[in-house]
């Protein structure tokens, strides 16, 4: 069943969306995620996906063919990142307003200015209140996974998904991937059947107008949708597993048995800091660490069942909220807060574009939290002060 | 109107659609009653149609020929006018003069067009008519009003007789205009097709000497006295009586009968005059054209005084004959000019003044001096039962004269109040034209011979005729001033959905229209108004 490839995580998206059978792609190229729509359009010159890829002048436009596409019945994708993301910004409440399931990569990289091409995740975080479900992969296999799941979860919710993946760190590099049969995931994900869509001979106006008497409605069938979306991508990833032998949750919790402390991380930082966490159990620690996968819809049960009885809690966010704190550190103590017993939860800001985290600086992470005896809840780890 | 849905009230979140889709609509809301202007689509024409004397439908011919409909443009003209051959050479083209384009690059070569539909319709014309009436109309005169009247009549059912003093019919067109300008068989084919029609030609018959015009009265149901010019205006200068007629000379000149002067002197700037000094000049003469007019004041087509400069004719504008002296087998013409007054020598002078008509043939109530008295729009006269006028200066206005006596004279052999056609009354403007949906583009005008062919070949058609291709090209560009050519903009740009496009055409449903006025600025050819409400 299936085949292993070496791929990088750009080129994990486009076999994830080759799998997917996407019907329509338009993109606008951006480093770090060019790759991805490159491959695509090979894909598509050589007859192996069949469909339509629709050149454009911007991401504001790509977005656009995106959201005219899947408005008329298409599964449509787009890649981007950063600038093009901002650029996009518009349109993606557009997606999300129009319950369009399209789903995107965004490859995490720095906000300009100053320029960069490295990794952080302020540009997705930027987009988090867009109404898009949020996926962070920590590998190249789970970006492919991911892939397809999000059509799967979308199309049952009527609601887009951006799926993120760290510039360079996943994006460029090339690891074993397992490449499915299609017949196997055709079985996962059958062809997307749009219970709305553009038709002509049968006109109907999509998202125009409504006044104080329906928008209101609107918003709370957008959230309820959101909170459907939680046990769905549960249900899901479960049954993916089953299917493939990989099973996806909203959050993973690793070597949490027993822990009195717990290391939160997302993307790529989890798995250096998977590593800290083996050696440091191995050398007496009663430390854990949970991993978060999804960001939208927010995991509340998952991430309470997970932390609320721990004494400590670190949160690495590889991002900043100026004039607040960490993105994940503000969503993990908020959903914390209403618990009677609570952990003392510290923010660790570190690797902003695209600097190196080391294992050494998340083992420093961890005993600068054991030590401390009050709350901080900005950290600055690795900046040279 | 009743399957318009109602609107939709959703009392809970459980009732409206998971996607912000709409599951009515909205044309229960009559958005129409919003409107305090609104928009008249009414079909006007352009000036070009307005300042031809014949008012044909210019602009609704050049859609029909863009699209590559040709038998259909044809018709369109020959509905306001039989014999478009003859006006594509010869009329003076106050269509082109007047038509917009000329304010954007150039106009469009209307008449160049109108010969090319026209040519198309030789020969093809010549068909009795379906009813007989037993009517009988004279005809004085065969020159092109004479003509359009007998073809109008004989289309009516008349019976229809022309008399022509003449030996040959068409009138001037047969005997002053040269064949380089009007092939003799165009003008046959044409003769041919009334003949055909049953239009009786009575030639060498003039009235008043052969035939007595009272006869005329007695025999016939109604009468249309069509006759041209004879002889010019005479010279009223001291040794006027020394020049020769000039309409003599030209018909002795194109019978074949060349004059065996070589130096003229041709006094005047009418078209006789300048088919005269082009004429001779072919044959090798030496030819001064001597004229009283500027420049813009020369009332022939421009192309004739280009060709006749071409070809070496000497022009002097703005000059006077002050007299002529005969000495020997010279004639002396003393002129006053721009530059001073000074003389010329010629061997033979010509008066090329304007015709005039001679109607002493003609009762005397008929009569005001030397004219005759016409009702301007339907070319009644004081006697019942004749009519008259015509314009041999024009060809198109001699045509105009020829439908409205046609006209009249049905009506009056029909029992009817006369009742003359009325102009069309809308005219688009140059400022009314969105010039911003046009490109420039260069006007296509015939080949016409060289200087050297034409004097290889004196007598050769000199306007070659437009390929069908580039005519199709040339009916393009026309702007197509107030007829609308279902282009769409005002279908495309209407932002209520309140253009219907009905049988391929417009139409306001107004109904829905707020009267936004958006139409009536994006219709490129001013067909669109915007109106009060209430008016």
């Amino acid at each position: 069943m299936g085949k292993k490839m070496v791929l990088t995580g750009n080129h994990s998206v486009s076999y994830g969306a080759l799998l997917s059978r996407v019907e329509v792609i338009s993109a606008y190229p951006i480093t770090p995620q060019t790759q991805i729509v490159e491959l695509l359009s090979e894909f598509v010159a050589d007859k192996i996906l069949n469909a339509i890829f629709v050149n454009v002048e911007s991401e504001h436009s790509a977005m656009s063919a995106c959201i005219g596409a899947s408005a008329a019945g298409a599964r449509a994708f787009t890649a981007t990142s950063a600038q093009g993301l901002a650029l996009m910004h518009e349109m993606l409440h557009w997606a999300a307003g129009a319950r369009l399931p399209i789903v995107m990569a965004n490859v995490n990289r720095a906000m300009a200015p100053p320029w960069s091409v490295w990794t952080d995740q302020n540009d997705s975080l930027a987009q988090r209140d867009t109404g898009w479900m949020q996926i962070y992969c920590e590998s190249n296999q789970e970006v492919l996974d991911s892939v397809i799941q999000a059509y799967k979860v979308s199309e049952q919710v009527f609601l887009p998904t951006m799926l993120v993946l760290d510039a360079f760190v996943l994006s460029h590099t090339a690891e074993p991937v397992e490449v499915y049969d299609q017949e196997h995931v055709d079985e996962y994900l059958p062809p997307y059947e749009a219970k709305y869509r553009l038709e002509p001979g049968k006109p109907q106006a999509f998202g125009s107008l409504a006044d104080a008497r329906t928008y209101f409605e609107f918003r709370y069938k957008m959230q309820k949708a959101m909170e459907k979306a939680v046990g769905l991508i549960e249900k899901e990833g479960e049954l993916f597993g089953e299917m493939f032998g990989r099973k996806y949750g909203l959050v993973e919790e690793f070597m949490m048995d027993d822990a009195d402390y717990v290391l939160v991380t997302s993307a790529t930082i989890t798995s250096t800091a998977k590593v800290v966490v083996r050696e440091l159990q191995k050398e007496g620690e009663k430390v854990g660490l949970l991993k978060m996968r999804v960001l939208r819809p927010f995991p509340f049960e998952a991430v309470r069942r997970a932390l609320g009885d721990r004494k400590k809690v670190a949160v690495i966010d590889r991002n900043i909220s100026f004039g607040h704190h960490g993105v994940f550190y503000q969503e993990i103590k908020s959903a914390l807060y209403p618990l009677e017993k609570r952990p003392q939860v510290f923010g660790y800001i570190t690797g902003l574009g695209g600097r190196d985290v080391t294992p050494q600086d998340i083992r420093d992470m961890y005993f600068d939290m054991k030590k401390r005896e009050k709350v901080e809840e900005i950290i600055w780890k690795g900046v040279k002060l | 109107m009743s399957d318009i849905p109602k609107p939709v009230v959703f009392r809970s979140v459980d009732e409206m659609p998971e996607v912000p889709v709409s599951v009515a609509n909205t044309l229960y809301n009559r958005t129409g009653s919003w409107r305090n202007l609104k928009p008249v689509i009414r079909e006007k024409t352009g000036p070009c149609a307005t300042s031809c004397p014949l008012w044909i439908d210019i602009p609704v011919f050049m859609d029909l020929l863009g699209m590559g409909k040709v038998e259909e443009a044809l018709q369109v003209i020959l509905k306001r006018n039989p014999f478009p051959s003859l006006t594509g050479r010869l009329c003076p083209r106050t269509c082109e003069i007047a038509c917009n384009r000329n304010k954007f690059d150039e106009a469009i070569s209307i008449r160049t067009l109108e010969r090319f539909l026209g040519d198309l319709s030789l020969g093809k014309k010549g068909k009795p008519p379906k009813k007989e009436t037993a009517r009988r109309v004279a005809i004085i005169g065969s020159g092109p009003a004479g003509l359009t009247a007998a073809f109008l009549l004989r289309q009516k059912g008349h019976l229809v007789e022309i008399f022509e003093r003449d030996k040959k019919p068409g009138g001037h067109l047969a005997k002053y205009v040269p064949p380089y300008k009007l092939p003799p068989y165009i003008l046959e084919s044409e003769i041919t097709d009334l003949e055909k029609m049953g239009v009786k030609f009575n030639l060498m018959k003039e009235v008043g000497k052969d035939i007595p015009f009272e006869k005329l009265m007695e025999t016939y149901d109604a009468i249309y006295i069509a006759s041209g010019y004879s002889k010019e205006v005479p010279l009223d200068i001291p040794g006027g009586h020394l020049a020769e007629s000039g309409l003599e000379i030209l018909e002795r000149t194109l019978d074949g009968n060349v004059p065996g002067e070589n130096r003229f002197a041709i006094i005047g700037s009418g078209i006789a005059a300048f088919h005269l000094a082009r004429t001779l000049k072919r044959l090798g003469k030496d030819v001064l054209l001597v004229a009283e007019a500027t420049e813009k004041g020369i009332k022939v087509p421009s192309e004739d005084v280009v060709r006749a400069r071409e070809e070496g004719v000497e022009i002097l504008l703005e000059t006077k004959v002050k007299g002529i002296k005969e000495k020997t087998d010279r004639r002396i013409l003393e002129i006053e000019g721009p530059e001073g007054t000074r003389t010329l020598e010629a061997e033979m002078v010509v008066n090329g003044n304007q015709g005039q008509a001679s109607l002493d043939f003609l009762p005397s109530e008929l009569l005001e001096g030397n004219r005759l008295k016409v009702d301007i729009k339907t070319a009644a006269t004081p006697m019942k039962g004749v009519f008259g006028g015509s314009d041999p200066a024009n060809i198109a206005r001699a045509i105009a004269w020829g439908r409205k006596a046609a006209i009249s004279i049905d009506q009056l052999l029909n029992g009817q109040e006369l009742s003359p056609e009325a102009r069309p009354p809308l005219v688009v403007g140059y400022k009314e034209i969105q010039t911003e949906y046009f490109l420039h583009e260069k006007r296509r005008d015939p080949k016409v011979l060289s200087v050297k062919e034409r004097f290889e070949k004196p007598w050769d058609e000199e306007v070659l005729q437009l390929s069908e291709t580039e005519a199709i090209k040339e009916a393009l560009r026309c702007f197509s001033c107030g007829h609308c050519n279902s282009c769409g903009n005002c279908w495309v740009y209407c932002p209520d959905q309140s253009i219907l496009w009905v049988d391929n055409a417009p139409q306001v449903d107004y109904d829905y229209c707020k009267g936004c006025g958006i139409c009536t600025m994006e219709c490129p050819r001013g067909i669109i108004d915007l109106v009060p409400e209430r008016e």
